[in-house]
């Protein structure tokens, strides 16, 4: 027996909307459960955002500015002025280092979201299309794994100039090869589920069904390579500037070691030069593998017990 | 806004649904060696020049065991894979060559409800989202109304309990239901069950197979049921087809082809059966084995080799007119019909 | 004699929370004698099952009742204890089986295994053995030297039945063993098994949702909701005249090519929560002729020997009988 929609009925719509809004907060309530049901994910989240944090106040935060010299100070070990010492040029290592939190997560957030934009987007589409698109796009990926990392910045470099965006663009044009790998392999899966076959049958075209349907349960997957992809740039910019490739004007930890090993920090004991940036480092790369690996169980549906 | 304009031959007297030497086969991969040495493809002829007509209004059952074809089928039937040969036609306008506003129509008016209510929903819509989504994708009007009314249908009652639940909260004869408050949103004119409520618990089945039944009445709608369980295509069908090996070998009236089956596999079928009756004993099967290799089917009539009764005859292979009875209704593929009966 | 005998067993999974699934089930089975166990999904009757094998998963555990094997108390015994009589008087076939045969080994090694674990036989006694127990299920023997992947679903269920009936025992659970297989193979198979058990002498216990084959294969059964025994008793009798509301909804839940065509009942409602403890009946809240009297603890009752039924009987049993076959009476309890 139907009925025809009355006032009563729109009232019911009404109250939909705030239960909506009801919805949403329980659903982030859930998401925020489920975050804190893993404590090496949750470590993870902490840690990063702490450096966050110094990363935004860091003017605030940081005693002096990172580019003041003073060379009367020059190599001062930890002491009250400057609490994690100076360098050659009497530069307080505590600034740099604060100051050089915001390169640091710049780099690592771009190259997560272009590899997880590009990655996604090859996998989608080469996963539900098939055929010679997907031929063509999975040659490609064999293509950008057949190309070496580091030399392959090292040319962009050259090529480019040496900043913080030549590496950003150089993780953008390589790294997204295993998101799309493993986002492929999902989409061959979820192809074949029934609400799939259902999205065809009512007629919704490619495009809403690759966006609506598919993307949506492919999203953890990226958010976790995405996390990956932190961790490498971080890791690229320190190596890339430790060679040299870096931009000497920018205050980066990478470039902290850099300027440590040129002024052959080892040799003269400055300890606190180049352990600092090295601990930075090490820090925002393990929280961004402590994020990925601690929900990686969770969110990898290959990795689910059966 | 649309307007209900219609590109497809509401007035055809025919079939609704007419399939004619459906084939659709899945080549078989082959090995590096075998490519080099250059044989050829091998295929699995999973549907192998099927006939079927289905009317408006009419309840067509396809049985038969895993690996026949008939989920194959189904799916060819409605467009989600590609025929290799053959012709498939809805309202007499081939399936095939209809244009994209004659195919829309199609996607609008042909439906289906798939076995695993487990898997047959996306898990991050809500059961609004998903029933509106057929009315997004036609741009329907009216679109608040269509969905409580599909919800009613579908004994969701009362709707508002629903439309805010995701499927991790719904019970598996409450989300079949969903599918079908999808499936029936559209208003259809054809639906293909394929197995419907196998996965569910026992006495949930018969509400959600009773529904149906009410609603393709209701909307007089056909119907095309698949499944292995010949107890549930007797319930629903008004005729039904038995399936093997890609081919259907005995197509009839329901009650008559259960009461009567003239091929033998059907005769096997019928016989296996557990019935709720105990002075019914397990009884000597009739068939022994398992159904061959798909990809080398055997000479002649594919039931050949397994057939208690093959003879020198069945080494042709025989159509779906080798028996029939005389009002045409009743037919079965196999030369030997007349000769089992007599035994 | 009796071969088993099960008193007011009570199995809990531990967790949070801990979820009682089987609440006081009695029943005996006699030699020679198959019992069937039916049930939906969710009322215990695999549970059962694992309890009576010792299979159970880690949180589970018997919390109440006894289980005597022969006679002897084995409800709790020990792993090394199970293992003594695994397979050799006592052997399971579960569900899922055809899937838990080892990819990497041959059938005849894992039959062999099974066989060589209790008995003192020779490799080649072995061999000779794993070959005669398939051609007992109607599998070339040649075939033992396969690997299971080359095997299909249907013969591998019953390499595990063959694997299962290896070292003799007396008695046999066999839970869903022929659900994921089509019909034909399931006739083999479910006659295969009479036949041997014919032979062989031996007791089955079937535990499994479809009450045709309960009807095709069994002697006796017991039909288990929420938990807990609704009504036991010889097969004949039960599906002749019934007594429990939920037995007869059941019957008539069931299409058959038998007969006339009928109209189909169902039973609105879903099985009850077991994390919560219930009072009464658990299936009040779904029965139609539900009375205050349903929240009282299930009393036993016997109107005919050897027909147990737990039910209050809140309106005559004639009349409940006569009522479930009408599918308004199961409508009128939705609406409630």
């Amino acid at each position: 027996m139907t009925e025809k929609m009355s006032d009563s009925d729109m009232t019911g719509l009404d109250s939909e909307l705030s239960t909506w809004r009801e919805r949403q907060v329980d659903a982030w309530r859930r998401r925020i459960a489920f975050l804190k049901q893993e404590p090496m994910g949750l470590a993870g989240i902490l840690i990063l955002f702490a450096i966050i944090l110094v990363a935004v106040f860091a003017p605030v935060i940081a005693p002096y500015e990172p580019t003041e010299t003073d060379y009367g100070n020059s190599l001062a070990p930890p002491n009250a002025e400057h609490p994690l010492g100076t360098d050659s040029a009497g530069r307080d290592i505590f600034s740099q280092l604060v100051y050089g939190a915001r390169p640091a997560l710049q780099i690592g957030f771009l190259s997560a979201i272009s590899v997880a934009f590009v990655g996604m987007n090859v996998g989608l589409i080469a996963g539900y299309y098939g055929g010679y698109v997907d031929d063509v796009l999975m040659r490609l990926v064999d293509f950008a794994y057949g190309i070496p990392f580091t030399p392959f910045i090292i040319v962009l470099v050259a090529l480019w100039e040496p900043s913080k965006w030549t590496i950003v663009g150089a993780i953008a044009l390589l790294l997204w090869r295993q998101t799309a790998r493993v986002v492929r392999s999902s989409v061959l899966n979820l192809k074949e589920k029934p609400f799939v076959k259902s999205a065809r049958t009512i007629g919704a075209s490619d495009r809403r069904i690759i966006y609506r349907h598919i993307a949506p349960n492919v999203l953890p997957l990226v958010f976790l390579y995405g996390s990956f992809a932190i961790a490498w740039a971080i890791l690229t910019e320190a190596a890339i500037s430790y060679l040299g490739f870096g931009d000497p004007t920018a205050v980066t930890w990478g470039q902290m070691l850099q300027s440590a090993q040129q002024s052959q920090a080892l040799a003269r004991d400055a300890w606190w030069w180049f352990t600092m940036p090295g601990m930075a480092i090490m820090l925002t790369v393990i929280s961004a593998f402590l994020i990925g690996r601690g929900y990686e169980e969770q969110l990898n549906p290959e990795l689910q017990e059966p | 806004m649309a307007t209900t304009k219609t590109s497809l031959n509401w007035d055809y007297d025919g079939p609704i649904m007419e399939v004619e030497g459906l084939e659709k086969y899945f080549p078989q991969e082959t090995g590096i060696i075998s490519q080099l040495i250059g044989g050829e493809t091998s295929y699995v002829k999973a549907v192998d020049g099927v006939d079927m007509a289905i009317e408006s209004g009419e309840t067509m059952g396809l049985v038969g065991e895993s690996g026949c074809g008939k989920s194959t089928l189904g799916e060819v039937l409605i467009g989600l894979q590609e025929q290799t040969g053959g012709s498939i036609k809805f309202l007499g306008t081939e399936l095939s060559s209809m244009s994209s506003e004659q195919h829309k129509e199609f996607r609008r008016n042909v439906q289906m409800i798939f076995q695993d209510p487990y898997e047959s929903l996306n898990p991050r819509f809500s059961v609004e989202q998903w029933i509106r989504e057929p009315l997004k994708v036609h741009d329907m009007d009216n679109q608040d109304e269509r969905i409580y009314q599909a919800l009613e249908r579908a004994e969701l009652t009362p709707p508002e309990n629903y439309i805010g639940e995701h499927p991790h909260e719904l019970s598996g004869g409450e989300r079949q239901r969903v599918s079908i408050a999808r499936a029936l949103v559209l208003e259809p004119k054809f639906i293909v069950a394929d197995e419907p409520v196998s996965m569910l618990d026992v006495s949930v089945r018969a509400s959600i197979l009773n529904l149906l039944r009410d609603l393709v009445d209701e909307l007089d709608m056909g119907a095309l049921y698949i499944s292995h369980d010949l107890s549930l295509i007797r319930q629903m069908c008004d005729r039904t087809s038995v399936m093997y090996l890609g081919k259907v070998v005995e197509r009839g009236p329901t009650e008559r082809l259960i009461k009567e089956p003239k091929h033998p596999y059907a005769r096997a079928l019928l016989d296996a059966v557990p019935v709720p009756n105990p002075a019914n004993e397990v009884s000597e099967p009739q068939l022994e084995g398992e159904p061959p290799d798909p990809v080398q089917l055997p000479e002649g009539c594919n039931f050949r080799p397994r057939c208690p009764f093959a003879a020198e005859e069945c080494f042709e292979e025989p159509g779906l007119d080798a028996f029939m009875t005389v009002d045409g209704e009743h037919a079965a593929a196999c030369w030997r019909v007349e000769a089992i009966d007599e035994a | 004699m009796t071969l088993l005998e099960v008193n007011d067993l009570h199995v809990t999974y531990r967790g949070s929370p801990d979820v009682e699934a089987v609440r006081g089930v009695s029943f005996t089975v006699e030699e020679g004698e198959t019992l069937g166990i039916v049930g939906e999904s969710g009322c215990g009757k695999t549970t059962l099952a694992q309890a009576i094998m010792g299979s159970l998963p880690d949180n589970g555990e018997v919390t109440g009742g006894e289980i005597l094997f022969r006679g002897e108390d084995i409800t709790h015994f020990t792993n090394k204890e199970r293992r003594e009589i695994r397979w050799e008087e006592m052997s399971m076939i579960s569900q899922s089986a055809m899937n838990s045969l080892d990819p990497v080994y041959r059938v005849k090694d894992q039959i062999r295994e099974a066989i060589q674990e209790h008995r003192d036989m020779s490799d080649q006694e072995s061999y000779e053995r794993a070959r005669e127990l398939m051609g007992l299920v109607g599998l070339d023997p040649e075939r033992v030297e396969d690997y299971p992947h080359q095997l299909s679903g249907g013969m591998r269920q019953r390499v595990i039945i063959a694997m299962s009936l290896a070292l003799d025992p007396d008695f046999i659970i066999a839970d869903e063993p022929t659900t994921a297989l089509d019909v034909i193979i399931q006739e083999q198979i479910l006659y295969r098994i009479k036949e041997l058990q014919q032979e062989l002498g031996n007791s089955m216990m079937m535990v499994t949702h479809d009450i045709s084959v309960v009807a095709e294969t069994c002697d006796s059964m017991v039909v288990m909701y929420g938990g807990e025994l609704m009504e036991a008793g010889n097969v004949d009798e039960i599906f002749n005249s019934a007594y429990h509301p939920y037995t007869l909804g059941l019957q008539n839940a069931f299409p058959s090519v038998e007969g006339e065509k009928r109209d189909l009942t169902s039973i609105p409602g879903s099985p009850p929560d077991l994390s919560e403890p219930i009072e009464g009946c658990p299936f009040a809240s779904r029965c139609p002729f539900a009375a205050p009297v349903c929240g009282e603890e299930l009393p036993t009752k016997e109107p005919v020997e050897g027909h147990r039924v737990r039910c209050h009987e809140p309106i005559p049993f004639e009349q409940i009988r006569e009522e479930t076959g009408k599918d308004e009476t199961w409508q009128r309890q939705k609406q409630a």
